[in-house]
């Protein structure tokens, strides 16, 4: 409550341990997210120069692309936005954090975790699925981890007097939860299929909108809070923001399998939620708005102001153009191109990560003798929102430069989806693929700058964080923790288990023939190489009903999947589909895909596939039996 | 203390929760109590002793909430201390009470009008929308295809077969091409020739029998100025011979249109059925007879 905010007393400095946690975390975080542009940036270089370090088995763009995400999302900003959390939630709570050895324990756990997460990815050993890649002692450690960690950040709000909770920690606090139950989700064992698809979908909706966006909402609202006071804010807009934004988005996971094998009404949802989200978004962003209106000398002053203004921007952005692309005539073109990428870039690299950045830079700033300093929040603001704006632009794009030279090329009967023509609707992305480079670049720079500064800031004597005005509307944190646990069941059972329950099914004539491997170890070690490889990045195994997927061969059907031990269905078409390669006149032989496994500008020059001549070569043998026999 | 608060919540028409986070922050400021700065803004008898240190308090309580809707004006400039080199921690304290203050006294509850409206309008979307097309679009809408349950490969909303060729009227691209191209100039609107060979009354079969459409093509697109040999079509029929030049379309003409030209003088004055001038000429023309007949020149 308000009145506690004056006084310096009991919660500030209580423990220099709180300090030391929240100072590493934020160091570990601004190197996860060096880290992380620069493999998520390798990543798109090889779409440019495929040549740039081929053959080399860690830098193959299956296992770069992941670890860039990955690391990204698992290091990066959640390790900034659970350091952020410790730190903020005992002031905005009133209290002294809870177990500070524990906390410095659980993001040991999960700064570890996503470390080694990441390093298993680059050495090959991904398991499937997307934001399940990790094996399962990392998830292990890494569900240990998000656990001690709400319990901390939970038992700290539980502490705070009158047990009130303001608005900016209803999102951290309850967005800590989220984050458990959504790992908790994703590590649910024995999916396969469609439904291992399913999960997949639903466990990334939840880690982007109730983990990352929740606790990157609760560090804008804090970061204003601490700089303008709740002055202005609208304290039932504030209340609908919250519970819309958390209420909807694990519901639009279905959005990835849109005109997919699924039931229909397992891609209606997705619609009415992404709707819904636009507007929950806009009603936060309104209040943010209503707080900032008449006051932008203040925005003008105040880096991390600036950061959560643009911030808000780029998660306006990724929920529209998410919602866009999930309308059906809209998806029809745009599925399985850039696009999704450009939706993910909005979130991850601008939204989210400049909510992180407004926060740390405010505290670090705050907690330390120094100040951030003008020029070095400029040196962050400025690449990041131009860097980031780059990027989803040149992404979106894409996304419709490509989706609609498929469907040119499908009318006028010059293209094949799976052959010369494929490279042909690569030729025009490639000036676009080289300016999202620049854009990366630029990220790369702010964060650099980010991390000299933090770096430089990390030292020297602490002082006793300072009391801030905090009010907002406040709510007790036993009635936000059942509504937490609340909206997040609904969403896990009406975004997954229902569909995962109806996704199922027999098998299909086609998967008992050409997809069981029971007695076939050659193609069953082909297909582990396939996700290990992570071959499923960018060729789907899918044929939609769509006027873009014409020649592709027959349409998938449920019981397709059936034997896929993960999620093999794919979202992205950097390559051709794969579906029905073994019926494919010219490339269908496993004679060929394997000469071209090894050198794939041999005979497609437009190809941008790594040369996977790293593998042995019993694995490249029965990788390419396996696609080669897919049908 | 609870009666207090519904007093001052209906005295100032504000929520409870409010007005009491509203005393509390005021209190603070004011170096009051809470149920002195409610009672206050009840109109109650203030308990004595309690507001003796609070000479703020002669601006009266009930109006404090609508004089203070504007946000105050320096609120902004004593939010600059991050970045105006001031310690942080010691300009705090003094910009604590007053923006708490103000906001507590916004009507807190507006919601802008479009909001509210999309509130509405969202939902009833959602609904139209799960009522009017739960399972998406029909057939042909929004790129959406059949499919054939037996062979499970794509197909047209009627069930018939999508082919690339297929969907091409040949017949009608020819006409336009022969129409437009000057082609009736010299061998006339109906095939009856003129400067040029008559295609009709068997003349075009002649020279290009059926089977050889793709070397009629590769005439069309060569013209009498890069054709290789000294002769041309299966009657050996000179180069040049008529005394009039055959120009050269390769420049003007995809394959696709060569092969719907060919066919088109085919059926239309040749009389081969159109279903075998389609065999005969879309597919195998164009490319394959470029390959085998380009000149070396």
């Amino acid at each position: 409550m308000a009145s506690e905010a004056g006084t310096t007393s009991e919660p500030r400095g209580s423990s220099p341990l709180a300090g030391l946690t929240t100072r590493l975390a934020f160091l570990v975080a601004a190197l996860f997210f060096l880290v992380g542009l620069a493999l998520f940036g390798l990543a798109a270089a090889r779409l440019v120069w495929p040549e740039l370090l081929d053959g080399e088995a860690m830098f193959a763009y299956g296992r770069v692309f992941p670890a860039g995400v990955d690391a990204l999302l698992f290091g990066w900003l959640t390790v900034a936005f659970l350091g952020y959390a410790m730190q903020a939630v005992p002031r905005l709570a009133g209290a002294s954090l809870a177990f500070p050895l524990v906390a410095l324990g659980a993001l040991a756990l999960v700064a570890g975790g996503a470390a080694a997460g990441v390093t298993l990815l680059l050495l090959g050993e991904n398991v499937g699925g997307r934001f399940l890649e990790f094996p399962l002692f990392v998830d292990a450690a890494l569900i240990a981890g998000y656990a001690l960690a709400a319990g901390v950040i939970v038992l700290t709000a539980r502490r705070g007097q009158g047990d009130r909770l303001p608005l900016p920690a209803w999102y951290l606090v309850a967005g800590s939860v989220w984050l458990l139950l959504a790992a908790a989700c994703g590590a649910i064992p024995g999916l396969q299929g469609l439904p291992a698809e399913i999960q997949s979908a639903f466990t990334g909706a939840a880690l982007f909108g109730m983990w990352a966006a929740a606790a990157g909402v609760g560090v804008a609202y804090a970061v204003a809070g601490r700089t303008l006071g709740d002055a202005g804010f609208n304290e039932r807009l504030g209340r609908i923001g919250f519970w819309s934004l958390t209420l909807t988005w694990g519901w639009t996971a279905g959005r990835v399998l849109q005109y997919g094998p699924t039931k229909d009404w397992i891609e209606t949802v997705p619609v009415v939620f992404g709707a819904a989200l636009v507007v929950a978004v806009l009603a936060i962003a309104a209040d943010f708005g209503g707080a900032l209106r008449g006051r932008w000398a203040a925005v003008k002053a105040s880096p991390p102001l600036q950061m959560v203004v643009a911030g808000l921007g780029f998660l306006l952005v990724a929920v529209t153009a998410a919602f866009v692309g999930t309308m059906r005539s809209v998806s029809a073109v745009v599925q399985f191109t850039a696009w999704g990428s450009g939706v993910e870039a909005a979130a991850l690299l601008g939204a989210f990560s400049l909510f992180a950045l407004a926060g740390i830079t405010q505290a670090a700033a705050m907690v330390r003798d120094r100040k951030w300093g003008k020029w070095w929040g400029r040196a962050v603001v400025w690449p990041l929102v131009l860097g980031a704006g780059t990027a989803v632009v040149t992404r979106l794009l894409a996304g419709v430069q490509q989706g609609l030279s498929w469907l040119a090329g499908v009318q006028t009967g010059a293209y094949e989806n799976a052959n010369v023509g494929f490279g042909e609707s690569l030729e025009p992305l490639r000036g676009l693929d080289f300016t999202y480079l620049i854009g990366l670049g630029l990220i790369g720079l702010g964060a650099l700058a980010f991390f000299l500064r933090l770096l430089a800031l990390s030292f020297g004597s602490a002082k006793g964080e300072p009391a801030a005005p905090v009010g907002f509307v406040a709510q007790p944190l036993r009635s936000l923790l059942r509504g937490a646990v609340a909206v997040f069941a609904l969403a896990a059972i009406g975004a997954f288990a229902f569909p995962a329950i109806d996704s199922g099914g027999e098998a299909s004539v086609l998967a008992e023939s050409t997809r069981n491997f029971a007695s076939n170890p050659i193609a069953e070690l082909g297909r582990d190489v396939y996700v290990r490889e992570g071959c499923w990045y960018c060729h789907t195994q899918q044929v939609r009903q769509v006027r873009t997927d014409l020649g592709l061969g027959p349409v998938s059907l449920p019981g397709d999947y059936v034997f896929d031990p993960v999620g093999l269905a794919g979202a992205r078409r950097i390559g051709p589909d794969l579906t029905h390669q073994a019926s494919r006149a010219d490339t269908g032989s496993a004679a060929w895909v394997r000469a071209h496994l090894a050198d794939p500008r041999a005979d497609h020059e437009w190809s941008v596939m790594p040369s996977f001549r790293y593998l042995s070569e019993e694995e490249l043998t029965a990788l390419s039996v396996y696609v080669s026999g897919l049908e | 203390m609870d009666e207090l608060l519904a007093a001052a919540a209906k005295a100032t028409g504000m929520s409870e929760n409010m007005v009491k986070r509203s005393a509390t922050a005021r209190a603070k400021a004011q170096g009051t109590t809470v149920e002195a700065v409610l009672a206050e803004w009840a109109g109650v008898q203030v308990p004595p002793g309690a507001t003796a240190d609070a000479p703020a308090a002669e601006a009266p309580a009930a109006a404090a909430p609508a004089e203070a809707v504007e946000p105050e004006p320096d609120t902004t400039t004593a939010l600059e201390v991050e970045e105006s080199g001031e310690e942080a921690p010691a300009a705090a304290p003094a910009p604590d009470a007053a923006p708490i203050i103000v906001k507590e006294v916004v009507p807190a509850g507006a919601i802008p009008r479009w909001l509210a409206a999309l509130f509405v309008a969202v939902p009833l979307f959602s609904l139209a929308y799960l009522a009017f097309l739960p399972n998406g679009p029909a057939c042909g809408d929004a790129g959406l295809l059949a499919v054939d349950p037996v062979s499970g490969e794509m197909v047209n909303c009627d069930g018939t077969a999508i082919g690339g060729e297929d969907q091409v009227d040949y017949f009608a691209l020819g006409e336009e091409f022969y129409t437009s191209r000057a082609c009736t100039v010299c061998h006339g609107p109906g095939g009856a020739g003129g400067v040029g060979p008559a295609f009709t009354g068997g003349g075009l079969l002649t020279t290009f029998p059926e089977g050889s459409c793709a070397i009629q093509q590769e005439w069309i697109r060569l013209g009498t100025a890069e054709w290789p040999d000294p002769t041309y079509g299966a009657n050996n029929k000179p180069v040049g011979g008529s005394g009039a030049v055959m120009p050269s379309f390769g420049t003007q003409l995809s394959a696709e249109q060569l092969a719907a030209v060919a066919l088109y003088e085919r059926v239309a004055f040749g009389g081969q059925d159109l279903e075998a001038a389609k065999a005969d000429c879309v597919g195998t023309g164009g490319e394959t007879a470029t390959e085998t007949t380009i000149p070396a020149g």
